[in-house]
């Protein structure tokens, strides 16, 4: 049997049909398989954001709650203006504060000998997001730092001395400080340069302030700022916000910090003998006290914003700082 | 018709496959993905509930502690805060030491919770060893934590692992009453191992926190839950009563940064002069502890050829006088030769002869080579002085450039490791000088609050030294260190044995501590100024260098407290015209022994970590015999030659009877029977033990040196440790003028001493001191002591026995504690000028072990004892400065002991807060109370000023009040600090949060939280009259504050968990 040739093509009608269905599957598949890629961008934008969060969030927890009360604590925050020009001036938002730190072996300076000294469990932290790049920055002071002895040091008139030899490095702890002055904070935390007066004729001290490397903690802090988080920024949501701190004080004061204005809080340390008032012969008023002033809560809030995968999370966290006992059921008779 | 291919068909089918195994490979793979991530999440998880359970600890030791505060009379070792953490099985045990009461093997915190089945005793495995801060492991493996000798100076105080909690899911520890008999544990909670059925009663908090294996917590009856659950969440705690240690920040309020006026550290203010007298007082605590346990392993100090560990003291003196540390020091200028450090000189000095520390004592060495080391422990004198007195009291911290060093560890110290490591310079466990070092842990605190200078309010006081600690927590050494510390620096003696030459020996004058009675350090004692030094050019110089005339820095005895009467400079051994200045006053005051055994009363008894002993009792001689009849025991005894008379004291065990005529019996004899004749008390067959308690009397046979040692009353056994020859440094302490070499001295590489003890002088007023100080201790820290420690065992502290019932828990309060102390010395508190003291609780009769009933050479100053001929013939009857020769009395001698132990009194009890009515005694009944609290009386006794040194000279006994009744001074002086008996206030507490995986039958995470608590600082909760509640308003305890917290961390495991 032979079969009919014209039954061995397609008619113009059944192409155009077919094609037609295969474009529109195609169409179709196309947009599912664009859709699904956007969505797993998105999902993978949201895991990753979740993920860096989840370790930014236990940095913070283990900082918040490690953090020396006894110390000042310093948030700060510039607010987002425009200049006469029209040029938008970002903003940004800092929290500086001093915790205990973990590892009290921690490797540190040049050399075999050198790297097992140890002499501090305590640093400063400082985490700082800046607007204008959306980054999220975090540095920790070093428990000790390597000096540059000061060049004009020669004890035996000599230049023996290398300044890189590990035995002149000295001990330049992190300074606790009880207070801050409120008008120049960071001045205050910057004071432990260790020889700070110029030397004076004949001076062969080992260090002065005018050796750039004779840091303090808040010179150091800025140098070891590091990024950490990226893309903080306010998303397209009315709901998403900008970098915010909220402190929820003993007193139940509640301070917001973010770039909408420009301002600076002190938060004095508690004294290390636990009392309220400057002196124990005054009145111990838990009320008028630093104590009452301290942050109980810490709230952080922020949003991610992804604008490549359209995704943006606003992400919120409450830390507790080791302030006051919690009230204790049963403990008083 | 065309038919399919019969292949094709089967290519089909190999497609089909194809699918589903590519299908089934992407779902394996999403399955695994799906398992990692969850993993991953499970790893956070467990992580941050490590954490929480750390927290939930953290506060049940908050609720604890606020207990123990609100609801106890004071706080003890033992108390709820502390005992409910206890391990159940190994409390405290710090070195795998097992016993009856420790029953079970040890093992290392990582190894805690073996994999196998959940032990009985899981709750107590690692009861074994101390909670520690530093959890140490390596890059090679090891996962170990750091050995406990950071702890073994204060090993009682530190809980050790404690007792596993589930959080809200325990029976609250419930104690009994304080009257309570032997235990006085609490109850036992829900041990983690205990399973508990429907049938069973819920723990009093069942809360509980039991999660399944997707982290959902598990609703329904907590002890269905417990057990169904995949995860369960356990802390452990420690807590630590830092009233119990040194507070090395004894003011808080020092702020040297006045940011107001500058920020500069260089413009740091001076220091108030109380704070300078404190950190003086500091110097000389530390150095008493160090130089007790200078019997370090790793090697010999460069500067004196001891071991190695005898550069602590100096070292804790430089950082607490501000000189520097490790890593901050301060060179001379000019000297290339001999450049080392001057502000901090010990910790840079290297000959080239021992580099053990090198990383410590190489500077200098290396890059020079060889060069010179400091030839004095504290400054070169051949170098411009850099610490200058100041005329205000203290010194400056000097700067070769005019600058000055930052006083890191001067001011305020907000960390316990700050100061660790600031005196040991570096890896401080291993390698370091430990006993300036690490060892410090446990014994000195950043936290707390000191007493405040002319406070009048309770926790106030009115003191020169700000320090205080609770007597009833505080380790062994702290209570020692304080004791000895306060002591003149010629009573705390240094005696030396040639290795060579057995029976050669030398006494060094005196510890080489500071001499704290001086006005510039305490106003009561402003006749006494601190002596100058030239060079170094320091001035004041509360460093006594040398107790010989010749030496630079030497006083004369008249013008050093006590004065002449009791002054303490020469050994014993001292003959010719130096004999007179050994201090025997307190030979007829001896202190009685109190219980056969109380070992614990300052150290641990294995004595390898140093302290003064000051145990009274127990280190006589003894024998046993069995008694022959009901009545009768004859013990034959080898005192060994007592040197002087009249007879020691001579005390029984076992058995409740008396002995009869055995003081008169044991004089000075070799070897003597004692009769002991009891009122049928004796049993046949039972052996009795007799103990000579006379210090003189040899008991170190052990040691070899029973011929030649007298100081076995109050003494320190030091390690067998040669004293290399050959470079021997004699600057400390100084080689005594005229110091002959003994007989094995045959020119150096031969010659090996043996530093082997330190103790005071003896017969000495401040050995007897020492000895009632000591016994007070045993005996009110062993009412109270209700769980066994590797040192301390409630169950045999008393004579072998536990605690009669009659003796518990009497000792209350601070003036107890001095009424016993005072007992212990033969005086009565309420009648001193009784002989006989009468503490009913202690006595025989009423089901005690103590008799206070004196014999006859130990009755109060004013026995007839001090009086008689005896005393005259030890004591010159006078004494000569320039021409005018002074003869003095007995009478005057024993108001110079009266004024010595009501100074001491006054400096440990009477300051203290919680001892309002403390009154100096008039202990000799002439009618005048001596003491230093009080005004000086001019021109009694009637002496001549001294041509010679410019000024009056003194006896130490013009001080008094001209009155039969006691009258309350008005001003307080404390050298070294007070004791307390309060409810401690600041706590350090450890926490290791766990996950238990119940499949894996293991943990699986955990964590360590360390705190430090200030409970109640504003006084709410029992002192309301200080702080009402409208300056309160919250009440309570709600301002306790936590003042510390970190987390700890371990470099190479980080916080991931132990196993997947």
């Amino acid at each position: 049997m032979i079969r009919g040739s014209g039954r061995q093509g397609f008619t113009l009608i059944e192409v155009l049909i077919s094609t037609a269905i295969a474009m529109s599957m195609a169409a179709l598949v196309v947009t599912a398989f664009m859709q699904t890629r956007k969505l797993i961008n998105r999902t993978e934008a949201r895991l990753g954001m979740h993920a860096a969060v989840q370790a930014i969030h236990s940095r913070l927890d283990r900082m918040f709650t490690s953090t020396m009360q006894t110390c000042a604590l310093l948030v700060t925050s510039t607010a987002r203006t425009t200049d006469a020009s029209g040029n938008v001036i970002a903003g940004q938002v800092r929290l500086i504060l001093m915790r205990g730190k973990e590892d009290t072996e921690d490797w540190r300076g040049s050399g075999s000998v050198a790297g097992i000294r140890f002499k501090t469990d305590l640093v400063w932290d400082q985490w700082q997001w800046d607007e204008a790049t959306g980054v999220l920055k975090a540095a920790t002071s070093q428990p000790l730092r390597d000096i540059v002895i000061n060049s004009t040091y020669a004890p035996g008139g000599g230049s023996d001395l290398s300044v890189n030899d590990w035995w002149k490095s000295i001990a330049n702890l992190p300074q606790p400080r009880r207070f801050l002055n409120p008008a120049n904070p960071t001045m205050t935390l910057d004071d432990n340069i260790y020889f700070p007066k110029a030397p004076v004729a004949g001076d062969k001290s080992m260090s002065s302030a005018a050796d750039p490397s004779d840091m303090g903690d808040y010179t150091e802090l800025q140098q070891q700022l590091r990024p950490v988080l990226q893309q903080v920024m306010a998303g397209p949501k009315s709901t998403d916000t900008p970098f915010t701190i909220q402190l929820v004080a003993h007193d139940g004061t509640v301070t917001t910090i973010d770039d909408s204005t420009t301002s600076s809080y002190v938060f004095q340390g508690v004294w290390l003998d636990g009392r309220l008032a400057p002196t124990l012969g005054a009145p111990q008023v838990f009320a008028t006290s630093e104590a009452a002033k301290r942050p109980k809560l810490v709230r952080l809030r922020f949003s991610l914003w992804d604008k490549r995968a359209e995704v943006a999370q606003t992400f919120s966290f409450s830390f507790a700082l080791p302030g006051m006992a919690p009230a204790q059921p049963g403990a008083v008779p | 018709m065309l038919q399919p291919s019969r292949s094709r068909a089967g290519s089909i089918l190999l497609l089909c496959l194809a699918i589903i195994a590519a299908l089934g490979v992407l779902a394996y793979g999403f399955v695994r993905v799906a398992q990692l991530h969850d993993q991953t999440n499970g790893s956070a998880n467990r992580q941050l509930l490590a954490r929480e359970a750390a927290l939930y600890g953290l506060n049940h030791a908050v609720e604890e502690i606020v207990r123990d505060y609100t609801t106890e009379p004071f706080t003890r070792l033992d108390g709820p805060a502390h005992a409910t953490f206890v391990a159940h099985d190994i409390p405290y045990s710090i070195d795998g030491y097992f016993n009856d009461d420790n029953p079970r093997p040890g093992s290392w915190i990582d190894q805690s919770t073996p994999g196998g089945s959940i032990n009985a005793d899981v709750d107590s495995v690692s009861g074994a060893r101390t909670l520690q801060a530093v959890t140490k492991d390596t890059w090679w493996g090891g996962g170990y934590c750091s050995p406990p000798s950071a702890y073994l100076t204060g090993n009682t105080t530190y809980d050790g692992r404690g007792r596993y909690y589930e959080p809200e899911f325990f029976n609250k520890a419930q104690f009994t009453a304080a009257s309570g008999t032997l235990p006085n544990r609490p109850t036992i909670p829900v041990r983690f191992g205990t399973t508990l059925t429907t049938a069973d009663p819920l723990p009093e908090r069942s809360g509980g926190l039991f999660l399944d294996e997707h982290w959902r917590r598990i609703s329904g009856d907590p002890r269905t839950a417990r057990t169904m659950a995949r995860y369960r969440v356990r802390y452990a705690v420690g807590v630590t009563d830092l009233d119990g240690e040194i507070l090395i920040n004894p003011d808080p309020a020092i702020d040297y940064r006045d940011y107001t006026a500058s920020p500069l550290p260089a413009d740091y203010g001076p220091g108030k002069s109380r704070i300078v007298r404190g950190q003086y007082a500091l110097g000389a605590i530390g150095w008493a502890r160090s130089r007790f346990g200078m019997q370090t392993v790793e090697g010999t100090d460069q500067a004196t050829g001891m071991a190695g560990g005898i550069s602590a003291a100096p070292r804790l003196a430089h950082i607490f006088l501000g000189r520097g540390f490790t890593s901050n020091f301060d060179f001379p200028a000019g000297v290339v030769a001999n450049r080392h450090p001057v502000t901090f000189p010990l910790s840079y000095r290297k000959t080239g002869q021992y580099n053990y520390i090198n990383y410590l004592d190489n500077y200098p060495g290396t890059p020079i080579g060889g060069a010179p080391m400091a030839t004095s422990l504290f400054a070169n004198p051949s170098e411009t002085p850099v610490v200058s007195g100041n005329p205000a009291g203290g010194e400056n911290i000097g700067f070769q450039s005019s600058q000055q060093l930052s006083r890191v560890c001067m001011g305020p110290q907000y960390s316990f490791w700050n100061f660790d490591m600031a005196s040991a310079g570096g890896f401080g466990e291993a390698y370091s000088q430990r006993d300036g070092t690490v060892r410090s842990v446990g014994f000195y605190t950043p936290f707390g609050r000191g007493l405040q200078s002319g406070g009048t309010t309770r926790f106030t006081g009115q003191v020169d030294t700000p320090f205080a600690v609770n007597v009833m927590t505080a380790p062994p050494k702290v209570l020692a260190s304080m004791v000895a510390a306060y002591m003149p620096p010629g009573a705390v003696a240094v005696r030396y044995y040639s290795r060579l030459v057995p029976t050669a020996s030398y006494t060094a004058g005196g510890i080489g501590a500071f001499d704290l009675f001086v006005g510039e350090l305490s106003s009561a004692f402003t006749r006494y100024a601190a002596p100058k030094r030239a060079s170094p050019a320091i001035s004041p110089d509360y460093h006594v260098l040398s107790l010989h005339p010749g030496d630079e820095g030497y006083r004369r005895p008249e013008n050093r407290y006590p004065g002449i009467l009791a002054f303490n400079g020469y050994g014993p051994n001292e003959t010719g015209a130096h004999e007179w200045s050994h201090d025997t006053l307190g030979r007829y005051l001896r202190a009685t022994g109190t219980i056969a055994a109380p070992v614990q009363a300052g150290v641990p008894d294995s004595r390898w970590t140093g302290d003064i002993d000051f145990r009274s009792g127990g280190q006589g001689a003894t024998a046993t015999a069995t008694a022959t009849s009901a009545t009768t025991v004859v013990v034959t005894v080898n005192t060994g030659g007592s040197r002087y008379s009249p007879s020691p004291m001579v005390m029984i065990s076992g058995g409740s009877g008396t002995l009869t005529g055995a003081a008169a019996t044991v004089v000075g004899g070799a070897v003597t029977a004692i009769t002991a004749t009891g009122a049928a008390a004796y049993k046949p067959g039972e052996v009795l033990t007799v103990k000579i308690t006379d210090p003189g009397a040899p008991t170190l046979s052990a040691k070899a040196l029973s011929a030649h040692d007298p100081y076995n009353g109050m003494c320190y056994w030091q390690r067998y440790d040669p004293w290399q020859g050959g470079n021997i440094d004699y600057s400390f302490p100084l080689k005594p003028a005229g110091f002959n070499a003994p007989p094995g001295d045959v020119g150096g590489a031969a010659v090996q001493w043996e530093h082997w003890l330190v103790g005071t002088q003896v017969d000495s007023i401040w050995e007897t001191i020492g000895q009632a100080m000591a016994a007070s201790f045993a005996v009110a820290r062993g009412e109270w002591l209700d769980y066994p420690t590797d040192n301390a065992n409630p169950n045999t502290w008393f004579d072998g026995g536990p605690c009669p019932a009659a003796m518990r828990h009497q000792v209350t309060s601070i003036k107890e504690l001095d009424r016993l102390f005072l007992a212990n010395l033969g005086i009565d508190l309420d009648n001193p000028t009784s002989s006989t003291p009468t503490l009913a609780w202690a006595s025989a009769a009423n089901g005690g072990v103590r008799s206070f009933t004196p014999v006859w050479n130990l009755a109060s100053l004013r026995s007839a004892t001090f009086f008689d001929d005896t005393f005259g013939s030890i004591l010159p009857g006078s004494y000569t400065i320039g021409t005018t020769l002074l003869p003095y009395t007995a009478a005057e001698r024993t108001q110079a002991m009266e004024m010595i132990i009501n100074d001491f009194r006054v400096s440990f009890f009477g300051s203290s807060p919680g001892y309002d009515d403390f009154l100096p005694l008039d202990l000799n009944g002439d009618g005048k109370i001596n003491c230093s609290v009080y005004p000086r009386v001019a021109g009694d006794p009637a002496l001549p000023p001294d041509p010679a040194l410019a000024r009056a000279s003194d006896l130490g006994i013009d001080q008094f009040v001209a009155t039969p009744t006691a009258v309350a001074p008005d001003k307080f002086f404390s050298s070294t600090g007070v004791f307390m008996m309060t409810r401690s206030r600041f706590w350090r507490v450890f926490v290791r949060g766990e996950v238990w995986d119940n499949l894996l039958n293991t943990v699986v995470t955990d964590i360590l939280l360390e705190s430090v608590i200030a409970v109640d600082p504003v006084n709410s909760a029992k002192d309301l009259e200080v702080a009402p509640a409208s300056q309160n308003p919250k009440g309570g305890q709600y301002s306790t504050h936590t003042l510390f917290q970190r987390w700890h961390f371990d470099k190479y495991r980080g916080h991931l968990p132990r196993r997947e």
